[in-house]
């Protein structure tokens, strides 16, 4: 691989995944299925109530 | 003379699209069973479903989306919630048929505006990922 490439995988690429990796820690983004569980059905539950919110308040 | 230098930007596209593809079609590891990949399937879409309908709120409060598009969009979010709620195992065709619905129901050059589009594209390609899966298909 020439060293333009190892160079822009060491110096951007890597550091990008590690920061993206400390980001979803720091976020508190799942990790076990109780807490996967838990986001997903929080997410479902937000996405009907301001979708149900909106369309009530712009009827066609 | 030196001979051309292949350009690294089509190698650094594959890297990423390697770390994505592996990132986003692959539970984490300490998702193992059946049901926690099925839920975790099913929030991946979820999660662009919500970018979906957010983008298109803030379109449509903004004016660059009209009310009807942006209601198209709203619509289709909240019944692909409804549906991955109720049928996290087997929401795929059923998702997948209403999404195809709904962008039909919208002029191209809003479902292409650089207010939805990147929710649009994200829909499109998680749907891609994880239809099969839904589907029994792989």
């Amino acid at each position: 691989m020439q060293p333009l490439v190892l160079l822009l995988i060491r110096e951007i690429l890597l550091p990008e995944l590690v920061a993206l990796i400390k980001a979803r820690q720091a976020a508190g983004q799942p990790i076990t299925e109780a807490e996967l569980r838990a986001e997903f059905d929080a997410r479902i539950g937000r996405i009907v109530a301001i979708g149900e919110t909106w369309l009530a308040t712009h009827p066609a | 003379m030196r001979p051309p230098r292949p350009s690294v930007v089509p190698i650094l596209a594959l890297l990423v699209a390697l770390v994505f593809l592996a990132t986003a079609c692959h539970p984490p590891i300490t998702i193992t069973t059946p049901q926690g990949k099925v839920i975790y399937a099913a929030n991946e879409v979820a999660k662009r479903v919500e970018l979906l309908q957010t983008a298109a709120i803030a379109g449509e409060a903004e004016g660059t989306l009209p009310t009807d598009v942006a209601r198209v969009f709203v619509q289709f979010s909240v019944s692909a919630a409804k549906t991955l709620q109720a049928l996290p195992a087997g929401w795929g065709t059923t998702v997948a048929v209403a999404w195809g619905e709904a962008k039909q129901q919208i002029p191209l050059k809003y479902l292409n505006s650089p207010t939805v589009a990147t929710a649009v594209m994200a829909v499109d390609t998680v749907l891609a990922i994880w239809l099969p899966v839904s589907t029994g298909g792989a």
